[in-house]
């Protein structure tokens, strides 16, 4: 019985897939950043293993992937405040030498993240004053692909989604580093 | 004494005319919902005029007079007045109007809707509607061709290319593209018409003579729109997801080169004057300017935010003072 639970749930999952390419007119733009008191290598050094997000990320219950950080390997997160619900990630672009690396989403449960046609940029930088600073940059559109979108699938809900889930990793990474 | 004073005047009114009459590039903001207008001589931005919401195309007549440009999000066209620089009306129009341009003649925009798949004719001069013409799914960028007998748009979600008859406005021809072609651009000479495939990072050149698809022509990710050198003999294409543009040879219809330009490129144009390469970029909420000769970035110039520049930005500066 626990077993067709279980089915029916990815069953639901899976026709909420947001696997259509098609999106809204218009392309959200998202930066947050924060400053830590720690060499940029050491943070870098925390940061640095795409496959081992839930390391640091407070939301992110598991990851599982192939533990390569090279372009085109996907890692597939578990986004605990929403039941565990997976988001498949490709890493586009790893430059270990700027310190930043390129994801996107590839396959997503809207109802959980309402974004589509997703990327995303995470550096950091050294600052004069001995600390760093880690920028997370998003490029996305809203869920809803046609016309009119219901408040949960619009600009706002994909704006406070991608956020979220921004603030919570960097205010987490801050606490980890400083402590 | 008066001999004189005449040829002074006309001096000083051949001196400002050819000190004036230098060029515009009018930029969409689409998420500061305006247009940031650059004097490409000084490359400095000189106005920013507040139009619809989320504005994304834009296309200029030839003589400057009207700078149309569309807003998707409140769904109209805005058309700027080129000697005031302000936004004198909005036409409300269709559903989603993305990709706009005019044909060669300036008589008609044609407005592609993202969400009704058609493409509305618009008469340049009334400003009124004319006609609707059904074309594929979630039509996007629009070229029209130097004899004002065709247009092409690319209809993303079909995969492929719509030809248009301008003489009746009807689709004669579809074409199959790449996967999700979202500009169409015609080379200079009108023999070959370019389009840049979103999902299959190419660009597809087909034979204008015969709509045969010559090649395709592997570029970097997420490719957005394409401009040509005047004489043809380049074409620049902007790679969205890679922050890079390609340039292609288009002798030998290969990439020769890519090169860094900046975050989420998009709409590009070729300023003849200066030979120099106008680059959108969105992310960075600027507008980069190459030296398409020996492909040196001269500037970058701040624009407001989020651009997308989308179609032919470039006209005259009708501004006399």
């Amino acid at each position: 019985m626990n077993k067709f639970i279980f089915s029916l749930f990815f069953l639901f999952i899976f026709t909420l897939l947001n696997n259509s390419y098609s999106h809204g007119p218009t392309r959200q733009k998202l930066k947050e950043s924060i400053t830590i008191n720690a060499k940029p290598e050491d943070v870098w050094n925390v940061i640095k293993d795409f496959g081992k997000i839930n390391t640091w990320h407070p939301s992110i219950s598991k990851t599982d992937s192939n533990d390569k950080n090279e372009s085109g390997s996907i890692r597939t997160i578990y986004y605990s405040p929403k039941n565990n619900t997976p988001i498949k990630q490709k890493l586009e672009n790893y430059n270990a030498e700027k310190m930043m690396y390129k994801t996107s989403i590839t396959e997503v449960d809207i109802k959980s993240f309402p974004v589509s046609t997703y990327t995303a940029n995470i550096s950091v930088k050294g600052n004069d004053d001995g600390t760093s600073t880690v920028l997370w940059k998003g490029a996305f559109y809203r869920a809803y692909v046609n016309n009119d979108p219901p408040p949960e699938l619009n600009e706002t809900a994909a704006i406070k989604a991608v956020q979220e889930f921004y603030q919570a990793g960097l205010k987490n990474l801050k606490n980890k580093l400083e402590n | 004494m008066k001999n004189f004073l005449l040829n002074l005047w006309i001096f000083f009114f051949i001196f400002l005319k050819v000190s004036f009459s230098n060029d515009f590039a009018f930029i969409t903001n689409q998420l500061s919902n305006s247009v940031s207008v650059i004097d490409l001589e000084t490359y400095e931005v000189i106005k920013e005029i507040s139009v619809g919401f989320k504005p994304a195309g834009v296309s200029v007549t030839k003589d400057g007079k009207k700078i149309f440009i569309s807003n998707p999000e409140s769904k109209e066209i805005s058309v700027i007045n080129g000697y005031k620089l302000e936004n004198i009306k909005n036409i409300p129009l269709g559903k989603g109007p993305l990709g706009i341009a005019l044909t060669k003649d300036d008589k008609f925009l044609l407005v592609a809707d993202w969400y009704e798949h058609k493409v509305r004719v618009i008469d340049t001069n009334t400003l009124k509607l004319i006609k609707e013409i059904p074309v594929g799914k979630s039509p996007a960028g629009i070229d029209a061709d130097l004899k004002n007998s065709k247009f092409y748009v690319a209809n993303r979600d079909d995969n492929t290319v719509s030809v248009v008859s301008i003489k009746n406005f009807k689709e004669e021809k579809i074409l199959k593209a790449g996967k999700r072609p979202f500009s169409v651009t015609l080379s200079p000479d009108n023999k070959f018409l370019y389009v840049a495939n979103v999902k299959s990072n190419d660009v597809s050149v087909f034979n204008t003579k015969n709509y045969k698809k010559i090649t395709t022509i592997k570029v970097g990710k997420s490719p957005y729109a394409i401009a040509f050198l005047h004489d043809g003999s380049k074409a620049f294409v902007t790679n969205q997801h890679e922050n890079t543009i390609s340039v292609i040879d288009t002798k030998s219809k290969k990439n020769i080169k890519t090169l860094e330009i900046g975050e989420y490129p998009e709409g590009i144009n070729f300023y003849e004057k200066n030979k120099d390469i106008l680059i959108v970029n969105w992310f960075d909420s600027e507008v980069v300017v190459l030296n398409s000769v020996n492909l040196d970035i001269k500037k970058r110039i701040r624009v407001g935010e989020g651009p997308r520049g989308f179609g032919n930005f470039i006209g005259p500066n009708l501004i006399k003072n």
